[in-house]
């Protein structure tokens, strides 16, 4: 038995989200080591989880994906337990708290939280039953991301022993439910992407084992198109979501470029989940090929990640290696780490400092440059190294197929 | 509205039955659905004409013509038994009741007798029931009730429910008719103890309806709720809908039953599939439906169950820990796909599918 499982929600080459990236990145980091099969459901698109991809087996690039209908997926229905959630939790918050502490816990019952994740979709009763009768043909199964029904009740499928959860926890609302706590304390342990995830982690589900493996990413130089991209940019990658932050992003530009006339750009790939403004000054790309989006990354004045939702923030990453600095909300905490530690750029959290900022560094070419390098530095010191992330994820499979406990199985 | 026990039960084997190919038919004396055919139990000599035909009887009270019927029948016969609430604990409340149950009672030997095809049990309890009366070993087959938590698992929750009650205070939940083997007067002293130590705002939730001619056991749970100055904390529903059930369940933090006789509670089941922790007392068919995913204790105290509520109300883990005791027991014990393989291998064993 040579075999690792990775779950995640979703899997296809065009989909851009963080978790489904880490998965098929923990894929290809393993698969010189292990059969890898991605476990996944035969969803696209976050809104609906409906049933886009045939069902059954895909080989791609020695990687086995395995698909499974979703037999819930989300609807209004799921909306309104959402706006209820909000709703309760705003009754429980506590002012001015840090990270993991923001709110009270939640008068919600374990029945009614589970209605809540299973009904976010995407939930498949074949891929449970998979898991239940197959998981003991892996060496170890790798969760991935808490939030999902793949993962929640994916936990509870497996025995603690050969289950391993990559959370990629931030602090977000739903992350105080209190059932992802006792479902993650069903794995074996926790590989997290960062110290900052764990702190959070540490906070919201308390001590549990585990280790900071982190991913390496692609860190090869790009060269700016000088043809193409004559005026200055500042660049957005990755979904066009709320949830990302990005209406703040829209609604600072746009006040930006009132105040500050200039030929400065906002330039955006990614998918468009809400409309983009029509502005002059912003200019969206639509999905665009990885070779396009570090191309932009290396000719841009500065990246910018307003999203407050981000447990490791590859585009962000990415775009440090790319010699681009930083201008990040601060309401995350990783992102506030990658800015300090590196010193690769600089944190807002209103418009005044998102303005000032931007009128700082646009007019210091000198200092743009320099925090372009030790961002790069910064990237190639921490996230650049393929063998060390195998290493550690080595050493988590190992641990599972080693252990002898069989904790989570017991006959009732 | 959300349908009893034994109707679930009827429509849960009449669907797996059509599904097999069969031509199923429900008959009754009296019938209050209009979702369901059901003809008038008359009519069952002339439908079940070959000998090759089966009559499923779901027996759960004494009446003569189901007697008559599974004597008299030409075709294959099968009981199902529900068990039947002993008389004594009408007295005081309804005649009728008190009649209907004393004649069930004593029919229980005539029926174990009557040398049917097949005997189904809902639970060992009842099973032990017919056995002692002389039933054949070999036609003797534990089948808990088909129910409805797959629906329950697909309607959306009642919104107006939720918001009244997802609200911070500990609910304790009870499902089940409101009759006078269900133990109520055990829950709202349980109650009252819980609030008057740990904590005041406490609330009792009891789901279910008052059957005509018991008036007077509400009335006289009432005036104990007075008694102990709980009107605002105990909190009658009545009949209830699928998604207000399903609001309900959501809703509980605890399920309580102190029953002093069951012969399976289908409430245990769903408080299992919904994953909230039951406290119980250990009574008929209780133990065995809810095996070790619950708190059961052997005494019917007001004060353990009381103490049963505060531990777990401080222990968010070992609550969460029953939560998925009982989860997984309904999976591995009681989903209508499992109790639809034990129905049919039962019939299998008489050739009967």
């Amino acid at each position: 038995m040579n075999r690792v499982a990775i779950v995640v929600q979703r899997c296809h080459e065009s989909i851009v989200g963080g978790s489904e990236s880490l998965a098929w990145h923990y894929a290809t980091v393993l698969r010189e080591i292990y059969d890898v099969d991605i476990l996944t459901t035969t969803a696209l698109d976050t809104r609906d989880w409906a049933n886009t991809l045939p069902e059954g087996r895909q080989s791609r690039d020695g990687v086995t994906i395995r698909r499974f209908h979703v037999t819930q997926g989300r609807t209004p229905y799921w909306s309104s337990l959402l706006i209820r959630l909000y709703r309760d939790l705003d009754r429980v918050r506590v002012p001015d708290a840090e990270p993991g502490a923001r709110f009270a816990p939640l008068p919600w019952t374990i029945g009614l939280q589970e209605e809540f994740i299973r009904t976010q979709g995407p939930y498949s009763a074949s891929l449970m039953r998979f898991l239940r009768e197959r998981w003991s043909d892996y060496r170890a199964v790798i969760f991935t991301t808490y939030l999902y029904p793949t993962t929640y009740f994916g936990l509870f499928e497996v025995p603690k022993r050969v289950a391993l959860i990559t959370p990629t926890l931030h602090d977000e609302p739903t992350a105080y439910l209190s059932a992802y706590k006792y479902a993650a304390r069903r794995a074996r342990s926790a590989i997290w992407l960062t110290e900052a995830e764990r702190r959070v982690g540490l906070k919201l589900w308390g001590e549990l084992p585990g280790t900071v493996v982190s991913m390496s990413l692609d860190t090869a130089t790009r060269q700016r198109d000088p043809a193409r991209e004559e005026r200055p940019y500042i660049l957005y990658c990755g979904r066009i979501d709320p949830n990302k932050g990005c209406i703040e992003l829209f609604n600072y530009f746009i006040e930006f470029k009132k105040m500050h006339p200039s030929d400065l750009r906002l330039v955006l790939t990614g998918k468009d989940d809400i409309p983009v403004p029509d502005h002059p000054d912003v200019d969206f790309r639509g999905f665009v090929d990885d070779e396009e989006k570090l191309r932009l990354m290396a000719g841009a004045k500065l990246f910018v990640m307003p999203s407050g939702n981000e447990s490791f923030s590859i585009v962000t990453l990415e775009a440090m290696a790319q010699r681009a600095p930083v201008l990040a909300s601060g309401v995350t905490e990783v992102l506030v780490d990658h800015i300090n530690e590196s010193g690769a750029g600089l944190i807002y959290r209103d418009y005044e400092s998102f303005a000032g900022a931007l009128n700082e560094l646009l007019s210091d070419e000198a200092r743009l440059a320099k925090m372009g390098e030790i961002g790069r530095q910064y990237v190639m010191a921490k996230y650049a190294s393929p063998e060390r992330v195998r290493n550690l994820l080595l050493v988590a499979v190992e641990s599972c197929a080693e252990a002898i406990s069989t904790v989570g199985t017991g006959s009732l | 509205m959300n349908a009893d026990a034994i109707s679930n039960d009827l429509y849960g084997m009449q669907q797996v039955l059509a599904e097999q190919g069969h031509d199923v038919r429900l008959f009754a004396q009296n019938s209050l659905t209009t979702e369901h055919e059901i003809g008038p139990a008359t009519e069952i000599k002339n439908f079940l004409a070959s000998r090759d035909d089966l009559l499923i009887y779901h027996y759960s009270m004494g009446w003569d013509f189901g007697l008559d019927l599974v004597r008299e029948l030409n075709c294959r016969t099968a009981i199902k038994y529900h068990n039947i609430t002993p008389p004594e604990y009408f007295v005081g409340y309804s005649k009728d009741y008190e009649n209907v149950c004393r004649h069930g009672r004593l029919q229980i030997k005539d029926i174990a007798q009557a040398n049917c095809d097949l005997y189904l049990s809902d639970s060992e309890y009842n099973s032990w029931e017919l056995l002692l009366e002389g039933v054949d070993k070999s036609k003797s087959f534990v089948v808990p009730p088909f129910h409805q938590v797959d629906n329950l698992n697909r309607v959306a929750p009642d919104e107006a429910v939720l918001d009244s009650y997802v609200n911070g205070k500990t609910n304790i939940l009870m499902v089940g008719r409101v009759a006078p083997n269900k133990g109520h007067a055990t829950l709202i002293r349980s109650l009252a103890v819980y609030r008057a130590e740990y904590d005041p705002d406490a609330q009792l939730l009891i789901v279910g309806r008052v059957p005509d001619q018991l008036e007077t056991y509400a009335e006289s749970l009432q005036q104990l709720i007075q008694s102990l100055k709980l009107e605002d904390a105990v909190i009658f529903t009545g009949g209830v809908s699928d998604e207000q059930l399903k609001a309900y369940y959501l809703a509980a933090d605890f399920f309580m039953l102190a029953s002093e006789h069951e012969g399976f509670c289908v409430p245990l089941v769903e408080a299992m599939a919904m994953k909230v922790p039951i406290i119980t007392c250990a009574s008929s068919a209780v133990p065995s439906t809810v095996g070790k995913a619950g708190l059961v204790w052997k005494e019917r105290s007001p004060y353990l169950l009381a103490e049963s509520v505060n531990f777990l109300a401080n222990d968010d883990a070992t609550r969460a820990a029953l939560g998925v005791r009982g989860r997984r027991r309904y999976e591995r014990s009681f989903t209508n796909e499992m109790i639809a393989t034990a129905f049919l291998q039962a019939l299998a064993s008489i050739s009967c599918i």
